[in-house]
């Protein structure tokens, strides 16, 4: 192991240290096998210098990975960022077509793939104009590959060796550490840069609020969400920081998840809602069920009073803890620590609050002039603090909408379109729900506009609704949509969505419809369509 | 509708598989060779496997096996159906 000679800046910058300080102990668990944090950065550090190596003049400072996993997403992840490149994390689960409008709305020339990664590559290279670096970790059967696509520069992984005396790249707080891509209500992917600065203040935020609780390098972290949902950098970064092993299933692993986190003696987890009542299944949280768990975290959707209770029993020796926060803001924004005794009296309609907000995070409840609201009052949340993104990638009027300056008061507030109410001066934050078309569905964010522009361009029409349903305590379970064409082609219409959409988004009924109703304004009447499901 | 066109139905609506399921037979790999079964599907497979057949899985009962092939999960349904859920 090559011992830093220099302070280190970057969100690599807790793995690193971790490396210095225990380089012996297990820091990822994945396909079958233990590395050890000098053994991951071996494996990270052999891909980083080919990347550093490679930097052209002009040449945006990013590279996808499209892994799912494996050691290559982890090694892709930590590498990249080693490299002093910032990350654009891509799913093989996800249509290429959809893959392929991320790279080229982030101009990539670098892919750090998986074998799941490179069954894509056909679809993914067609028609591409530039010449791409592809980083192949797992393999070295790379001929066929530079037979097929000679203006690409393919790298196995026997080219992927650190030299000697090469050191992790050192970044400026400004620059890129990822750029997400959520969806979009125009139809296209939207992406959300998050620079090193914000991802170095939510992880100094999560260590010590977890430290106090006693989370250390004995730890053993989940990787359950995937590394294209901002809350996998909690997963990663903060258990790398304190030096704990990061535990990410395999799909046959995945069928039970509960023994998965038995078998593997995992002590923090972090999993949306939706998991959790499906992990619940068949009374799979009976109580005392997980006794050496020390730290639950639900994010990414709105999450009930009976699941909280039911994990807070299953894991009696375990916080657990509702945390919310736009990828805008970089996770983390706001928390509420589940407390056995008395939060029920908390709970508005069942659901847990999102609690108060974090250090260092400014919270406020807005009415539509972005004057405050008094406590007790509904109104839109906004948050402004060191997690704050610039923005909108190369958009800088749909930044300039949601990311706003408030008279009197510092710093950039970001409006979440989340409808919110502080119950009281001493009491926690509600969530009431969103103020536009956008759903949660397992966690992931939907604009249903952008279902609805793959709707009409699928079935040729120009009016198509999209819906959640049905609905559920956290959000919807899935989508329905409406045509008003008594005579499409529905089977043929879905065939069409599955290549350009996630399957989560691909609706899963099509209501042929003869005309839409419509309200008092001349509006399409939604609340009819929903209520024309439940009859 | 027999049991392996009920399941195929399944399976292709709980991963969105547009019609491709019609073409399974009982040898067609699942696990770790159909992409759209990540990690997340199984559990949306199983939710819908229990609503249409009306059986609750255990915990216990299924693992990566009963997921391997379309015959290995089509056994597993018949016995559940047979032994009355």
């Amino acid at each position: 192991m090559t011992p830093l000679k220099k302070d280190i800046y970057g969100l690599h910058a807790g793995f690193l240290e971790s490396v210095r300080r225990f380089p012996t102990r297990p820091a990822l668990e994945v396909e079958g096998q233990v590395l050890t944090y000098a053994e991951l950065r071996s494996h990270a550090a052999g891909i980083a210098a080919v990347l550093a190596a490679g930097v052209r003049p002009g040449a945006p400072l990013l590279a996808g990975v499209l892994a799912n996993r494996s050691l290559p997403v982890y090694a892709g992840l930590l590498g990249t960022l080693m490299a002093g490149f910032g990350i654009v994390p891509l799913n093989p689960g996800f249509p290429p077509q959809r893959t392929r409008q991320m790279i080229d709305q982030a101009e990539l020339e670098v892919l750090i793939l998986d074998a799941k990664g490179e069954s894509q590559l056909g679809e993914i290279l067609a028609d591409i104009g530039r010449s791409l670096q592809i980083v192949l970790p797992y393999t070295n059967d790379v001929e066929a590959l530079r037979a097929r696509w000679p203006q690409h520069r393919f790298v196995p992984a026997s080219e992927l060796v650190e030299p000697v005396g090469w050191e992790p790249v050192s970044v400026a707080p400004d620059s890129l550490a990822y750029l997400f891509f959520t969806s979009g209500s125009t139809g296209v992917p939207k992406g959300v840069g998050v620079l090193h600065r914000n991802t170095l203040r939510f992880v100094a935020m999560s260590v010590e609020r977890y430290a106090v609780c006693g989370v250390s390098e004995t730890d053993r972290f989940s990787q359950f969400y995937d590394i294209t949902f901002d809350s996998s950098m909690f997963d990663l970064y903060v258990c790398w920081a304190f030096g704990g092993c990061l535990c990410s299933p395999s799909h046959v692993e995945w069928v039970n998840p509960n023994k998965y986190i038995i078998e593997k003696e995992l002590t923090v987890i972090d999993i949306v809602p939706s998991t959790g009542h499906a992990l619940n299944r068949t009374n799979g949280w009976r109580p005392g069920r997980f006794p050496r768990l020390r730290l639950c975290r639900f994010g990414g959707e709105a999450l009930s009073a009976d699941l909280a209770a039911t994990l807070s029993a299953a894991a009696p020796n375990a916080i657990v803890e509702n945390v919310y926060g736009p990828t805008e803001c970089t996770v983390d924004a706001a928390y509420y620590r589940w407390k056995p005794d008395s939060s029920a009296s908390e709970c508005l309609h069942g659901i847990v609050p999102i609690g108060d907000a974090g250090p260092k995070v400014t919270l406020m409840i807005v009415d539509q002039g972005l004057e405050a609201v008094p406590i007790g009052e509904e109104g839109e949340l906004l948050i402004s603090g060191e997690q704050v993104t610039p923005g909108y990638w190369r958009n800088p009027e749909r930044t300039a909408q949601a990311f706003v300056n408030i008279p009197h008061r510092e710093g950039r507030y970001y409006r979440t379109g989340d409808l919110v109410r502080k119950l009281g001066v001493d009491r926690p934050i509600v969530f009431l729900g969103r103020l536009d078309h956008q759903i949660k569905i397992a966690g992931v964010r939907i604009e249903l506009g952008e279902v609805e522009k793959a709707l009409r361009d699928a079935a040729e029409t120009d009016l198509a609704v999209a819906l959640g349903w049905p609905l559920t305590s956290s959000g919807a379970a899935g989508i329905v949509g409406f045509i008003a064409d008594p005579g499409a082609n529905v089977d043929a219409i879905r065939g069409r969505l599955k290549h350009v959409l996630p399957s989560v988004m691909v609706p899963r009924e099509i209501h042929l419809l003869a005309s839409f109703p419509l309200n008092n304004n001349g509006k399409i009447d939604r609340k009819a369509l929903l209520e024309s499901l439940s009859d | 509708m027999d049991t392996e066109k009920r399941l195929l139905d399944i399976v292709d609506e709980a991963l969105t598989l547009g019609g491709r399921a019609a073409g399974f037979d009982l040898e067609t790999p699942l696990m770790g060779a159909l992409p759209e079964l990540d990690s997340m599907a199984v559990i949306g497979l199983i939710n819908l496997m229990e609503e249409r057949f009306g059986f609750v899985v255990g915990e216990d009962e299924v693992d990566a096996s009963t997921f391997e092939t379309v015959g290995s999960l089509l056994a597993y349904v018949t016995d559940k159906l047979r032994q009355g859920h």
